[in-house]
């Protein structure tokens, strides 16, 4: 049997990773179109501020190690289902038994002319690799981030630790789409007291990038002009679907797989970023672009190949900030009666629909996410632990005394 | 395989097994230098209040196989010893991300400035059933401190046949806490699973 992986991210990883440890004598065939190893984009911002290669998390040596033919620097062009044939950049044509599709996401503007260049990105590796050599070039002393999403944030600490005088523009919010109005506040506070300017509303909202051949400056809605010696944007993540236009491969913002994460093709499963599944606590369809996501569907897509038949119970909506210094984690919904917890620093909300937990958001203490979190998967009845969930000292032993931690099992 | 039990129904609450782990991972490993020192020695094990006025429960890493934090680490800083049996952070991999403790249901991972880690950076924290004194063929920190047996460090079979019915629940806990995951169950774990199951048929006796 033979399996070629398209994507060589946590998802692509992963597949290739299960796929060997049950069955030796699989051959693997997993193709990057960055001129890397196979690497882990969390552990980026680390590497460029530290020079430690905590990217590069399986080793560099993952493809020899485990027999998996790897090849670099290969953009993958065309699928062709009928004939279970891909195409390469370079013309060369491989066939498979299996496919995974696992070339995750990246970079997506819809602010006019953001194809210019001059406009960087921190969405991988090669895009994190051409941003730091402007930035050590030594010609750039100011940065304007467009975009205060979970990756704008980032990059603005990353930047800021770099010396760098940075200037993000937000349109509505700090991540909006992860946090509330208030912890939003909260972090927007904690990114100005590390010195990031943030700049709200008209006069933030970038519509397009001015300039001839290369981007100069950011426009606003309201026509202003801002610039900076380094541009940067961050507005959000797009699927990286393009190469399966023509291929019958049914997609829409992500690529659609049913519950084994099989495509619409018996033979082409899909894992990570690229993926459009369904959140496991409201059933819609979405993508939720983060690492355990990747992790689960590319060891399942692995598993399902080998015919094990297992179902996938739905992707979460969890992330975290990191560099902050201070710790921020967000999970699941933000709707239904909320409790605050705001002391000593630290400010915690829950979120409590039909007496079960729905969503999370803790910032400066986050101790107990991780029994919050385990409470909103599992959909348990939480009402014995009700009063107590605002308590600040909650912990373990409220799961314990009430047995509710029967239902709570990893997973 | 050796490992630590725990009787939740004889925790007094004393929190002498807190002080006894800050100390075991602390720089002098003396109660009285280890108050002084920098970066601040911290417990891997939580005693923290419950529903009832008396209520306590040691709380600390079970090491699960297989292991949700391990699997969410996105720079493979979390790793399970080559025996199999204890799930270990390295800290000098560790880049503060807070991914493990979103997944730890029985949320023991905490965040400190560490020793164990390059710069002395925060990172991520848990019990790591004292490895190096077992090296040394001691038990650990927290079980030799006990002095009501709510902590116990032996053979899972031989603790197994010894204990008490109360033990039912914590052995049924790591029993339901693996039953979900389709593979790789270890010996260890089939161990406390075929206890756990045949105990409480007998309690129902
Ligand atoms: C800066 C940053 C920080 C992050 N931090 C966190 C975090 O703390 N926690 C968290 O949970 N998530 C985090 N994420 C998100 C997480 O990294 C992604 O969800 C995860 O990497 C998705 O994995 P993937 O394998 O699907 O895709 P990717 O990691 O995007 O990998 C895609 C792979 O496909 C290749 N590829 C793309 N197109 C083609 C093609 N046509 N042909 C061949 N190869 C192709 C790429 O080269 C790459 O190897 C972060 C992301 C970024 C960018
Ligand atoms: S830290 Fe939590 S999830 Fe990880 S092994 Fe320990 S108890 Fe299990
Ligand atoms: S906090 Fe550290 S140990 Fe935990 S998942 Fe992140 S990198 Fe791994």
């Amino acid at each position: 049997m033979k399996t070629i992986i398209i994507g060589a991210g946590p998802a692509g990883v992963k597949a290739a990773e299960t796929l060997r440890e049950e069955d030796k004598k699989h051959e693997i065939i997993m193709l990057s179109s960055e001129p890397y190893p196979p690497y882990s984009p969390p552990a980026m911002v680390q590497y460029f501020l530290t020079g430690e290669a905590l990217h590069y998390w399986r080793g560099q040596d993952f493809p020899e190690l485990n027999n998996i033919d790897y090849r670099q620097g290969c953009h993958v062009v065309s699928v062709s289902p009928d004939m279970n044939e891909i195409e390469l950049e370079s013309g060369e044509k491989l066939t498979y038994d299996y496919l995974v599709i696992a070339a995750g996401s990246r970079l997506y503007t819809p602010v006019e002319g953001s194809d210019k260049k001059g406009i960087h990105n921190f969405k991988s590796l090669k895009a994190g690799d051409e941003l730091l050599a402007k930035v050590r070039s030594g010609e750039v002393s100011s940065a304007l981030i467009v975009g205060a999403g979970f990756i704008g944030v980032e990059v603005a600490l990353m930047l800021k630790k770099m010396e760098l005088d940075v200037t993000m523009l937000v349109r509505s919010r700090v991540m909006r789409s992860m946090l509330d109005p208030e912890t939003s506040t909260f972090v927007q506070c904690i990114l100005e007291d590390r010195e990031v300017k943030i700049l709200r509303g008209d006069d933030a909202d970038a519509v397009a990038f001015p300039g001839d051949n290369a981007a100069r400056a950011v426009q606003m809605k309201s026509g202003k002009e801002l610039t900076a010696d380094l541009l940067v944007a961050a507005t959000g993540l797009k699927p990286n679907i393009e190469f399966l236009s023509g291929s019958g491969i049914e997609t829409d913002w992500g690529v659609f797989v049913d519950q084994y994460l099989c495509t619409n093709m018996p033979n082409i499963y899909a894992a990570g970023d690229i993926t459009e599944t369904f959140d496991r606590l409201t059933g819609e369809r979405y993508s939720h672009a983060n690492y355990p996501n990747a992790i689960t569907q590319g060891n399942l897509a692995g598993l399902n190949i080998l015919g094990y038949g297992l179902v996938y119970d739905g992707s979460e909506n969890m992330n975290s900030m990191k560099h902050l210094d201070v710790p921020v984690i967000a999970a699941g919904l933000m709707e239904g009666e909320e409790i605050r917890l705001h002391r000593n620093g630290s400010l915690r909300k829950l979120w409590v629909k039909d007496n079960k937990l729905v969503g999370c958001r803790l910032a400066g203490d986050i101790t107990g996410a991780g029994i919050f979190i385990n409470l909103i998967k599992r959909g348990v009845d939480i009402s014995p632990i009700r009063d107590n969930l605002s308590e600040p000292n909650f912990c373990y032993t409220h799961i314990h005394d009430t047995a509710l931690m029967d239902n709570v099992i990893p997973s | 395989m050796k490992t630590v039990f725990v009787q939740p129904d004889r925790c007094v609450g004393c929190k002498q097994c807190e002080v006894a782990c800050a100390v075991e991972h602390s720089q002098s490993k003396n109660l009285y230098q280890a108050v002084f020192e920098s970066p601040k020695p911290k417990p891997r094990i939580f005693v923290g209040p419950g529903i009832y006025l008396n209520s306590s429960f040691p709380n600390k890493c079970r090491h699960c196989n297989p292991a949700p934090c391990m699997a969410v680490c996105p720079t493979s800083a979390i790793k399970r010893t080559e025996d199999n049996e204890i799930v270990l952070i390295d800290g000098d991999k560790c880049i503060n991300c807070a991914m493990c403790a979103m997944v730890c249901p029985f949320d023991v991972i905490r965040y400190y400035n560490s020793i164990e880690a390059i710069r002395k950076r925060v990172v991520a924290l848990k019990c790591d059933h004292c490895v190096a004194r077992q090296q040394d063929g001691l038990e650990p920190a927290c079980v030799e401190v006990c002095k009501v047996s709510a902590l116990l460090f032996g053979d899972i079979n031989e603790l197994a046949q010894k204990a008490s019915s109360k033990l039912a629940r914590i052995v049924s806990e790591i029993d339901t806490a693996v039953s979900k995951e389709p593979l790789h169950l270890p010996d260890h774990l089939e161990a406390w699973r075929s206890w756990g199951k045949s105990a409480s048929k007998l309690a129902k006796k």
